[in-house]
């Protein structure tokens, strides 16, 4: 995202969308810095197609400004615009070869015949599917429709490639692989990138920056780490990583926990307090500073770490707590009491009559 | 278990179901075909079944007759035209409705049904007296326009499946790697739409050439399209002669079905 006096190199404005009386994207603002790879994240329907087929090309906004490197990219036809998509689908042209399928926007656009197989050659190569390059997109895999997809639009070396959701299509393995995989690919051509994701672990995973959408407008948009520690709201908080909600009321710009901590807030009257899983800590019943008492439901490892659920007294829903593999290991049915690691990593928002989903 | 046991018996029941329809389809569409291509080979002078010997001579005498050759190129002529017609008129008709953003798109599959929906014979005589009105008489060109009309349907509605089966982001990738639209249309919908078109075009190329309930109303006095001359021939005829024109016909229909099956079998074009 662009700090504040950073020239952005893809800046979109403003932008609204409607499809009948509902409106797609409403007033949605992002900036992106040239090299970076940003991230739209949000729930299924929140407008994030929508935002890529508008800075394509594909559909016309209703109002806003789309900018790309300084020029108006709204006012550039669709198939002048500099600008790569690999689409949800792949949308490989069936009856086409791999090899035709890459090459067809270098024959498009009349590159010379000899720069053209060059530049093919780099694209197959560049993707591993130089062996490939004679079999038809029905009778590769997923993984290398994806490669395909690719190549074809980094061959023609665009200012912008727009990525939508390109892993939905492959099985948890492959996409850990491919996430990676397709992370490099973009970092080592240096291209711009903005990529759609409604899988948190995902953006997470392969962007310099994430903006979570919400309802056709952009939350919040920052680094990862800044979106995870420093949510702007309690949808973020809840979206990008889990949170545990423990309600509670604010007075005087501070919450009052159970056993007598008090976390700051910018907010009076009915809130939420939430806490990270890794920002709990159990410890003994009646152990100092425990702000919270409960038993415990049930323990799973996840990677190197165990997932704790506890049943915790006075909380609508269980906490989840996440603690290093090491040391004692609280059995289901015990009472354990729960410790906050970081109070300054509680994030306070107003409590919503409605559990927000 | 009682559920698998359930499921096969159902499996059994419909495999069954699906061979008795093929074995029906059979012999309501092969076996009499083949009983016309047997007769025409008699030796005999009368159709009788099951034939004796082997002659060509009806085909002989069906090339000798100038009458029928005529009535036969009649036929290709109507059935060419109402092809080509139906190209022209149903591939864009399809475009239109299944890719137009007009508010009446959904209307045009509706309009070219209209007179399908129709019984030939009704159409024919309208086509007739409508045709009188305005001061056509009938022809070959009425009979054929006729025809077109009435059989436009099935062209779009081909195209227009396949169409609608076709990812619209397609040609939006085309665009995106620098083609315009007209690129694009050449380059990909035409060729993924091609096995639709050539399907739809050999549905009405038959119609065309075989079409008697609107042709009797509409064709050329002087120049009647096979169907009808064969009519006036089997009132009168009683030798192999009628099975000989028949088999013309049988093997023509199954040329065209060769054809674009090997045409589209051809192309690697996957759904
Ligand atoms: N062409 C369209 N016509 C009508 N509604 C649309 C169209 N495209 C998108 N929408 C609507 O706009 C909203 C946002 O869609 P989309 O951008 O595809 O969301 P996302 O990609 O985040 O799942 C959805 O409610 C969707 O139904
Ligand atoms: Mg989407």
């Amino acid at each position: 995202m662009s700090g504040q006096g950073v020239a952005a190199f893809l800046d979109v404005a403003g932008v609204s969308k409607a499809f009948g009386a509902h409106a797609a994207l409403d007033d949605c603002t992002l900036a992106v810095r040239q090299g970076e790879i940003v991230t739209l994240l949000g729930a299924s329907g929140c407008g994030k197609t929508t935002l890529l087929r508008i800075i394509a090309g594909f559909v016309a906004p209703d109002s806003g400004t789309v900018r790309l490197g300084g020029q108006d990219a709204l006012a550039m036809p669709v198939n002048r615009r500099p600008i790569g998509v690999v689409f949800q689908s792949y949308a490989l042209f069936p009856h086409m070869t791999v090899a035709r399928n890459v090459g067809y926007g270098l024959r498009v656009r009349g590159v010379p015949r000899e720069e053209q197989r060059r530049r093919l050659a780099e694209a197959l190569e560049l993707v591993s599917l130089t062996a490939f390059a004679d079999r038809y997109p029905a009778q590769l895999s997923g993984g290398q429709q994806q490669r395909v997809a690719l190549a074809r639009a980094l061959v023609l070396a665009p200012q912008l490639l727009l990525l939508d959701e390109p892993f939905s299509a492959l099985d948890a393995k492959l996409r850990a692989a491919m996430q990676s995989e397709v992370r490099r690919l973009i970092k080592s051509v240096g291209i711009t990138a903005v990529f759609v994701t409604h899988d948190q672990d995902e953006a997470m995973g392969i962007s310099d920056a994430i903006a979570v959408m919400r309802g056709g407008r952009i939350e919040q948009a920052g680094p990862p780490a800044e979106v995870y520690d420093r949510p702007a709201s309690a949808f973020v908080a809840d979206f990008v990583g889990a949170a545990n909600h423990w309600p509670d009321e604010a007075r005087g710009g501070r919450v009052t926990l159970p056993a007598g901590l008090s976390v700051p807030s910018r907010v009076i009257g009915r809130v939420s307090v939430m806490v990270r899983p890794h920002n709990l800590e159990p410890c003994p019943v009646g152990a100092e500073g425990a702000a919270w008492r409960g038993r415990v439901a049930f323990v799973r490892p996840s990677g190197p770490f165990l997932e704790i659920e506890v049943l915790v007294e006075g909380a609508p829903l269980p906490f989840r707590v996440t603690v290093p593999r090491a040391g004692a290991v609280p059995a289901p049915g015990e009472a354990v009491a729960l410790r906050v690691r970081d109070l300054s990593a509680c994030f306070v928002f107003p409590r919503l009559d409605q559990a927000a989903a | 278990m009682k559920r698998g046991a359930r499921t096969s018996i159902g499996d059994r029941i419909g495999v069954g179901l699906v061979l008795a329809l093929g074995v029906l389809g059979l012999a309501v569409l092969v076996v009499p075909s083949l009983i016309v291509l047997a007769v025409s080979f008699d030796t005999r002078a009368f159709v009788s079944f099951p034939p004796q010997g082997f002659t060509l001579r009806w085909y002989a005498a069906l090339a000798d007759n100038a009458q029928l050759v005529r009535a036969i190129v009649n036929s290709l002529w109507s059935g060419l035209v109402v092809m080509v017609l139906c190209i022209l008129l149903g591939v864009p008709a399809a475009l239109a409705s299944g890719r137009g953003r007009f508010r009446w798109r959904g209307a045009v599959p509706v309009i070219v049904l209209l007179p399908h929906a129709v019984p030939g014979v009704v159409l024919g005589v309208a086509v007739l007296f409508a045709g009188s009105a305005v001061g056509l008489r009938p022809s070959l060109a009425l009979q054929s326009f006729a025809v077109t009309a009435f059989i436009l349907a099935v062209l779009v509605r081909t195209v227009l499946a396949r169409l609608e089966r076709l990812d619209p982001a397609l040609e939006e990738a085309a665009a995106n790697l620098g083609a315009g639209r007209a690129r694009a249309f050449r380059d990909i919908t035409l060729p993924l739409l091609l096995p639709a078109i050539l399907a739809g075009a050999a549905f009405t190329f038959i119609e065309g050439f075989d079409n008697i309930s609107i042709a009797i109303f509409t064709h050329g006095m002087r120049n009647p399209p096979l169907p009808v001359e064969l009519l006036g021939i089997v009132q009168t005829e009683t030798t192999p002669l009628v099975a000989a024109i028949s088999g013309v016909q049988i093997l023509l229909s199954t040329l065209l079905v060769a054809i674009v099956a090997a045409t589209i079998g051809l192309r690697h074009v996957s759904d």
